[in-house]
């Protein structure tokens, strides 16, 4: 107590001198017309210039919240894209009208957990699993392209095949041509791809686009893979060997799309059936 | 004559003095004002030098308000003369001499003799000035604004001061 009634003596001023400084400011931009204007002036800038910074920080904060919110959006409208051309492939004289029943392909928003690129078999993992709705041999895409398919499920991760692999297979098809074939990866190159099976017929050139076929119950058709950047004829052989790269840049992909196929269980049984036969 | 109501009657006559005569003085050539005429801040330079800080502080704000309310700005003065009373310990100790104040030392013409009194109350004044026009304008913007304004208004306020304080002294 003693020592606080000498530092009050010592410094009391000081204190007083401050407090009087607080109530004249007070009084000043109170009272006082031109004061107040300015002062008014600058606490907003002031002000404004915090919750800027405020909104800059908070923005920021939100943007995993907008970037999911995002996703959804484009798998959304990717879902309308690919049933609208797998309507107008399977019924080229109706309209399509937008009924929940056409809808064959619903698209499930994901993002890649972790995935190699350089090995010979490559795999990468996706952080959504059985509760998002995955489940086994699921056609994973994204906008540009297919990544690969999904081969075991838990309930929050899935582990998938990357197309990148060498013993993925996958039914592709030229486009506006229809000639079926069998996309896979030979080469030590992420970018590129072969693809057999293509009668020498076919009249393939350099330029055109690979994209899924849809003779499956993994992707559906008319998903872009890649455009013919070489053709050969092998020799004493009645196919092409065609060499494709890539629309999608496999290193640097973050995110894409599941894609859930509405009648795969009838689908899948009735090929085992014609298979076991 | 006890201190108090010595120093009571002084605070007296300068703040009316200041403010029911050089008040109505207006010296300024037409159109401009840049001349304010100031002399109430003598009443915190000539109080004794053992008066505590914290009562110098306090008189200098309630000085500084009542002139405030004869001069519609509230708090500016105020805030003005409450910085000069608080900045008075400093100038003091700056211009002590090697033999130090006596307990009975009071900063007048008399104790400090004319040439550093002079120096001594040109000092706060000046600073008191600058304080109340920056306050008065608010604003740094207008930097060259106050400094002319305090300018003027010294020059001719540090010759009334020095006048009323050899009135007072005798």
């Amino acid at each position: 107590m003693r020592n606080l009634f000498l530092l009050f003596t010592r410094f009391g001023h000081i204190l007083l001198f401050l407090i009087f400084q607080i109530i004249s400011v007070f009084l000043i931009v109170t009272y006082n017309k031109s004061q107040k204007d300015i002062w008014l002036n600058s606490v907003n800038v002031f002000s404004g210039n915090i919750n800027e910074k405020l909104q800059g920080f908070s923005n920021y904060t939100h943007l995993k919240e907008i970037n999911d919110s995002l996703m959804h959006e484009n798998a959304k409208l990717q879902e309308k894209i690919i049933n609208y051309k797998n309507f107008q492939k399977e019924n080229l004289y109706n309209t399509f009208n937008g009924d929940s029943s056409l809808l064959q392909y619903k698209l499930i928003p994901v993002s890649l957990c972790s995935k190699t690129t350089h090995l010979r078999n490559n795999y990468f993992s996706i952080c959504q699993g059985k509760k998002a709705g995955l489940r086994k041999r699921m056609g994973i895409i994204t906008d540009k392209g297919i990544l690969g398919i999904t081969t075991k499920c838990t309930d929050k991760f899935c582990k998938s095949i990357f197309i990148i692999n060498s013993q993925s297979r996958i039914n592709a098809q030229i486009k506006t041509k229809e000639y079926e074939g069998i996309v896979q990866w030979e080469s030590s190159d992420q970018r590129e791809l072969n693809m057999y099976s293509i009668p020498k017929f076919a009249n393939v050139e350099e330029g055109d686009t690979v994209e899924t076929s849809g003779h499956s119950t993994v992707f559906p058709p008319g998903i872009p893979i890649g455009v013919v950047t070489k053709v050969d004829i092998l020799e004493g052989q009645n196919e092409y060997k065609i060499e494709l790269k890539m629309f999608e840049d496999l290193s640097t992909v973050r995110n894409g799309f599941a894609i859930d196929y509405n009648y795969w269980q009838e689908k899948d049984s009735l090929i085992q059936e014609v298979v076991d036969e | 004559m006890s201190e108090v109501a010595k120093y009571g009657i002084r605070f007296l006559i300068i703040f009316l003095f200041q403010v029911l005569i050089l008040k109505r003085v207006d010296i300024n050539p037409e159109g401009s004002s840049y001349i304010h005429l100031m002399v109430y801040p003598l009443f915190i330079f000539i109080l004794p030098i053992r008066t505590p800080k914290s009562l110098v502080v306090a008189l200098g704000f309630i000085l500084g308000l009542l002139v405030d309310m004869f001069y519609d700005s509230p708090g500016v003065h105020a805030s003005a003369l409450c910085f000069t009373a608080f900045i008075r310990s400093f100038v003091l100790r700056i211009l002590e001499s090697a033999d130090g104040y006596t307990t009975s030392t009071v900063p007048s013409m008399k104790d400090f003799g004319i040439s550093e009194f002079v120096i001594y109350s040109a000092i706060l004044l000046g600073l008191h000035l600058l304080f109340y026009f920056s306050m008065e304008a608010f604003s740094f913007v207008y930097i060259g604004e106050i400094i002319l304004r305090t300018i003027a208004s010294f020059i001719v306020s540090i010759v009334l001061l020095i006048l009323i304080q050899m009135i007072i002294n005798r």
